[in-house]
Formats: C-alpha cells, sequence, structure tokens
C-alpha cells in the first residue's frame, strides 16, 4: 500500500514540473510554427483558399529559389562532412590527452563559441579578402599568382560555417569516445588486430552514436544558418535563409517569407526521418 | 439641526470644490509622454542626448525612445498598427509600407509651421500632408582614393574596365539601391518606367560587381580588394588617414529623405507634432546636423563647418535626381524578382 501510494504521487509530481516548460514551448515555439505554417499557406488571391501551395512552389520555379535551394543542401552537406572529417581526429587526439592538456584543448574548441557570430564573420571577411592572409600566404607559397576569391561565394560560407559548427562535431563525438573501455582494444590487439582494423572495427562503431548526433547537429545547424552566409556569401550567394530575410525585412511580404520558412522546415523534416533511419540500420549492424 | 445641515452642506461643497480645482489644475500641469521610434546604435545614443532631452527641457514632456533597426521597427509598428507609438522615423520607402496599411496619420499644419522653412521636396515627400523630412541624405560614389588619379565624377566610373579593384553594387533590398537603378537607367536611355536599361549595363559587370548587403564593401574599398561603389553620404567619414573617400557625380547625387510621421493610434497627437515642428526648427536642424551629421533640410540652417561628415550641401541639393518613392515602391517586388533572375543568379 505504502509503495502504491508512492509509485502514484511520483507519476502526478514529474507532470506538475513540466506543465510550466510545456505550456512555454507550446505558447513560444508550437505556436508560432503553427503561425508561419497558417500565413505561408494563405491564398495568394483574393477568391483563393486555404491552403494555398502557389508561394511554397514558387520558390522552385524561380532561377534565384532553385539555386538558393541547392545550394543550401549542398553547402550543408559539405560542411558536415568537413566538420566530420576534421573534426573526428580531433576528437581522438583529445580523448587520448591526459587530463590536463584534455582540459586546455577542450578550452581551445569550445572558444569559437565566446565570441558572436557575426563578430567571427567580420573576421573571416579580413582573413580571406583579396588582400588578406589567406590570399598572401597562398601567393607566397607560390600556389598562386594573383589573389583568388575567397569571400563573397560559397567558399566564404563554407569556411565560415566549418568554424561555427566544428565544435559540435568534436564535442559529440568526444563524449562517445571518452567512453570507450581501453581493454576492448587491448582484447582485439591481443588477438592479433592491427591498429587500423581495431580503429575500423572496434572505435568507429563504437562512436556511431556520437557521430550520427554531431551529423544530425551540424547539418541541421549549417542549413539553418544566417548571419555567416549573410555576411560572407554577400549578394551573389543567397541561400534559403538569406532569401527568407530579403523578403521579410525589404518587401515586407511575411506570406512569401513565411512560404521559405515552410520549405526550411520541410527539409529539416527529410533529413530528420533520413537519419533516423539510417541510425536505427547503422546501430542494429554494429549492435 | 438645520443650522448644522447647513453648516455640514457648506463643508462638503468646499472640499468638493478644492479636489476638483486640484484636478484641473494637476491636469493642466501633467506632463505628456510620447514614444519615438528612431533608429539605434551609437546614433540612437546621440539622438537622444541632442535631439529627445533638448525637447524635454524646452517643453517639460517626456520622450520615450524606442530605438533599433528600421526593419524591425517597421515590423513592430505594423504589427500593432502603431499603437503604443506616438511618432516613427523612417526612410521614405518604409514610410509608405506604414501609410499604405493606415497606420500614420497627416499632420495639421497649424501645428507643424516650421514646415513651411522646408525645402519644396522635404514638405511633402508621400503626399497626402502625410509628413514632412526631417533630414536629407545623398547616395554619391565611395571609393578608394589609391585607386584614383583624380576623384571619381560620373556613375559610369562604377563600369570602368581599368579600375584596380572590383566595382560594387548594393543588393537590391538595400534602401537606395533602386534608387540608383533608376538613375543608371536614366543615362543608359530608360527611367522609372524602364529600369531594364539599368539592369542590362549592371550586368555587363556581373562577373565583377561585388554586391554588397551593408557596410561590408566599405571594409573591402578600405582594404583596397574593392575600388568604388555607390554609398550613402552619411556612412563615409571625411578621414584623409584611409583610402576611403566620398565624391558627388558631377551631374548630382540621388536623393533619399528620412520622415517622421505621427501614428493614427498616437494618443498624444498635439504634443507629437509639437515635437515634429520642435524637429524642423532652425536651431534643432542646426544642432543635429553638426552633432549626428543628419544633413538640414530647413533652408534657413547653414552647413556646419569643419564637420566630419560628408554633407548634403544647397549646392548638392540644387542638383540632386529624386525619384517618387510611391512608384518605386510599386515597382520594387517586379524589381526584385528581375534583379534576383538577371543579375544575382548564375
Amino acid at each position: 500500500m505504502t509503495a502504491g501510494r508512492a509509485r502514484g504521487s511520483g507519476g502526478r509530481f514529474p507532470a506538475s514540473l513540466a506543465t510550466p516548460v510545456l505550456l512555454a514551448f507550446a505558447v513560444f515555439i508550437v505556436a508560432p510554427c503553427i503561425m508561419l505554417l497558417v500565413k505561408g499557406l494563405e491564398p495568394t488571391a483574393e477568391t483563393g483558399e486555404w491552403p494555398d501551395f502557389t508561394n511554397v512552389l514558387g520558390v522552385f520555379d524561380s532561377k534565384v529559389g532553385q539555386q538558393a535551394l541547392n545550394r543550401t543542401i549542398r553547402i550543408s552537406l559539405i560542411v558536415t562532412v568537413i566538420c566530420l572529417l576534421a573534426g573526428y581526429p580531433v576528437a581522438l587526439f583529445i580523448a587520448r590527452c591526459g587530463p590536463r592538456w584534455r582540459g586546455l584543448l577542450l578550452a581551445v574548441v569550445i572558444f569559437p563559441f565566446l565570441i558572436s557570430a557575426v563578430v567571427r564573420a567580420f573576421g573571416w571577411t579580413v582573413l580571406l579578402g583579396d588582400s588578406g592572409l589567406a590570399n598572401k600566404g597562398l601567393i607566397a607559397l607560390g600556389l598562386i599568382d594573383r589573389p583568388i576569391t575567397l569571400v563573397q561565394n560559397e567558399i566564404g560560407i563554407i569556411v565560415g560555417e566549418t568554424h561555427l559548427l566544428m565544435p559540435y562535431m568534436i564535442l559529440s563525438l568526444l563524449a562517445v569516445l571518452q567512453r570507450i573501455d581501453p581493454n576492448l582494444k587491448h582484447a582485439a590487439e591481443s588477438l592479433g588486430a592491427s591498429p587500423v582494423s581495431v580503429f575500423w572495427r572496434i572505435v568507429i562503431p563504437l562512436t556511431l552514436p556520437g557521430l550520427l548526433t554531431g551529423t544530425l547537429l551540424v547539418f541541421s545547424l549549417a542549413m539553418t544558418a544566417f548571419a555567416t552566409p549573410f555576411l560572407l556569401g554577400g549578394g551573389r550567394t543567397p541561400i534559403l535563409t538569406t532569401l527568407l530575410y530579403d523578403y521579410a525585412f525589404t518587401l515586407f511580404d511575411w506570406r512569401l517569407a513565411a512560404s521559405i520558412g515552410i520549405v526550411l522546415l520541410i527539409l529539416g523534416i527529410l533529413f530528420v526521418t533520413v537519419h533516423r533511419f539510417v541510425s536505427s540500420r547503422g546501430m542494429r549492424s554494429y549492435g | 439641526m438645520i443650522g448644522n445641515n447647513e453648516k455640514t452642506g457648506h463643508w462638503v461643497r468646499s472640499l468638493a470644490l478644492a479636489a476638483v480645482g486640484l484636478v484641473i489644475g494637476a491636469a493642466a500641469t501633467q506632463a505628456a509622454t510620447i514614444t519615438v521610434s528612431v533608429w539605434g546604435g551609437g546614433y540612437g545614443a546621440k539622438w537622444k542626448k541632442h535631439a529627445a532631452e533638448p525637447f524635454e527641457k524646452a517643453t517639460g514632456h517626456k520622450v520615450i525612445v524606442d530605438g533599433g533597426r528600421s526593419a524591425v521597427r517597421l515590423s513592430k509598428v505594423k504589427a500593432t498598427k502603431g499603437k503604443g507609438t506616438d511618432v516613427v522615423f523612417l526612410t521614405v520607402h518604409q514610410m509608405i509600407i506604414l501609410r499604405d496599411e493606415g497606420i500614420l496619420a497627416p499632420i495639421d499644419p497649424a501645428n507643424v509651421p516650421n514646415v513651411s522653412q522646408l525645402y519644396d521636396f522635404a514638405k511633402d515627400p508621400m503626399g497626402g500632408g502625410m509628413c514632412p523630412a526631417i533630414t536629407v541624405l545623398g547616395v554619391g560614389l565611395a571609393y578608394n582614393k589609391d585607386h584614383f588619379k583624380s576623384p571619381p565624377t560620373s556613375w559610369n566610373d562604377l563600369f570602368r574596365k581599368d579600375l584596380k579593384g572590383r566595382p560594387g553594387y548594393p543588393v537590391l533590398s538595400q534602401s537606395y539601391s533602386p534608387l540608383v537603378m533608376t538613375r543608371i537607367a536614366e543615362l543608359n536611355g530608360g527611367g522609372i518606367d524602364d529600369i531594364g536599361k539599368g539592369m542590362a549595363k549592371l550586368a555587363t559587370i556581373k562577373d565583377r560587381v561585388q554586391l554588397f548587403r551593408i557596410f561590408e564593401i566599405l571594409k573591402a574599398i578600405n582594404q583596397g580588394d574593392a575600388s568604388i561603389a555607390p554609398m550613402l553620404n552619411i556612412f563615409v567619414r571625411k578621414d584623409p588617414k584611409v583610402p576611403l573617400s566620398f565624391a558627388w557625380p558631377k551631374d548630382g547625387g540621388v536623393g533619399v529623405v528620412n520622415l517622421a510621421c505621427v501614428t493614427k493610434a498616437s494618443k498624444n497627437k498635439k504634443v507629437a507634432e509639437q515635437f515634429l515642428n520642435f524637429y524642423l526648427s532652425a536651431e534643432h536642424q542646426a544642432r543635429i546636423a553638426k552633432e549626428a551629421g543628419d544633413s538640414p533640410v530647413n533652408k534657413t540652417v547653414p552647413i556646419p563647418k569643419g564637420t566630419v561628415y560628408n554633407m548634403v550641401t544647397p549646392d548638392q541639393i540644387s542638383r540632386m535626381h529624386h525619384y517618387d518613392a510611391t512608384k518605386v515602391a510599386a515597382k520594387l517586388a517586379g524589381w526584385l524578382k528581375r534583379f534576383q533572375e538577371e543579375i544575382v543568379a548564375k
């Protein structure tokens, strides 16, 4: 009787604690998303009916809309792959360091979080400009004989977003790398596995959850980034978020802007769906 | 007993009269509070010190400054239908959006007599007796002085093939970009009704032009990556220590006006108009010109001497090209689509 009473009171208490947060979530997150959906599907003609997909489909009709959509997906994929390929070795190195060096290296990894994205982007415009350090370095090394355009284009966006999002990948991987039992590696080596074999068949599978989490975080943040592409992409490389900004704050056409928001929402849902499918298959294979 | 009632009644009447007198007196001396939506940041701080505070001191009324970026303030006033805002400061092409939404109220000329001292283009830029301009800006040419033997003199300098760095052009979502496009169209056989000539001219430098959004072009000019770009005069200060300089085209710059309008929802319309009148006075126009670089629209106000700002002088005003903001606003959506398809898209 006492246990049953205890169980009952335990069930009500967490629910009541969660209610304020859930209410806030409903009001400040869910309600605006619904308003966005309603606004973006408002009829364009006076005689039209809700939902009207003209504006949403219109994003795919125009040349600049199609290019913005392709560019958004392409840049997000490239940034994710770079963060993965460059972040994994960094996370591996930090995981193998002693506690003192690990703390210092972690501080270096999270240092970009301490600076605003706008300040970082402006810094990159100086470094990547025609007369910036990057071009001067490449010319000094003899790799180019005159400056190449590294900013106000996709290269600038990719560099800026990689700098911005690399810590997410490293921290996601580090969390799982630190939990790997070193005895597993010792056991594999004692059975004749080479270091490469140990890495591919023991370490990689065990870090799959972190890898998948990092991929999800980096891709979704890259897809919805605004300040970095706004400043580093310039006017020649619009992506969906900067196009949304133009419609919202130039024409003040909130319906058109909301339509782009809907496209981003659909892309996000598609990516999460694919991610979950790949995650569950991957986890089952390495099971 | 009757005597006591009469005495009591006398006291009650006296107390009531005294109370009414106090209320009327309090109302008569009570200061009003107006909320003014105006640009923020460094400009906002100067504005508070040199516009809001002098008005408060002179009139006893209180000014609440609602500072911030134009696009955000416009969205807010639009969403609230002007409730909570008495006076709003915006560039003309943005103010037209509020006008078309029915959020603005025409001013009573009797309450704003200083309008008569303004240049003609500043008295009623939107028409309908809505609101006056409070400052005039001009689009000219920002350039790197190390890239030119003498300052550029024409919009056509943007298209020169011998530029050391890139030319720049603002994306069409920038306030003054459509106006510059109109001027370029005019110089190439078109105009406000044939913007295609301007788009075609810009397309000739499409591969090397830097399309900029805000101020990144100024850094590019200073670094030597860009040579020249259209730019508002207020964003380029006179500084001999840096390569960035400013020049007016010989045939005149492109005019842009900032307006101050009273909202229909204002509960203190008379005080709001009093504030407008104060803002257009010679004394205030001279002060804000000196402290913040706002070129005066009051004809009687001279340009301050020794200023670091590139001001719009009466000579520049006489040569300036102004375009019908209502007409530009009506065409903007189509122009933006063309700009995206013909200039931005690869």
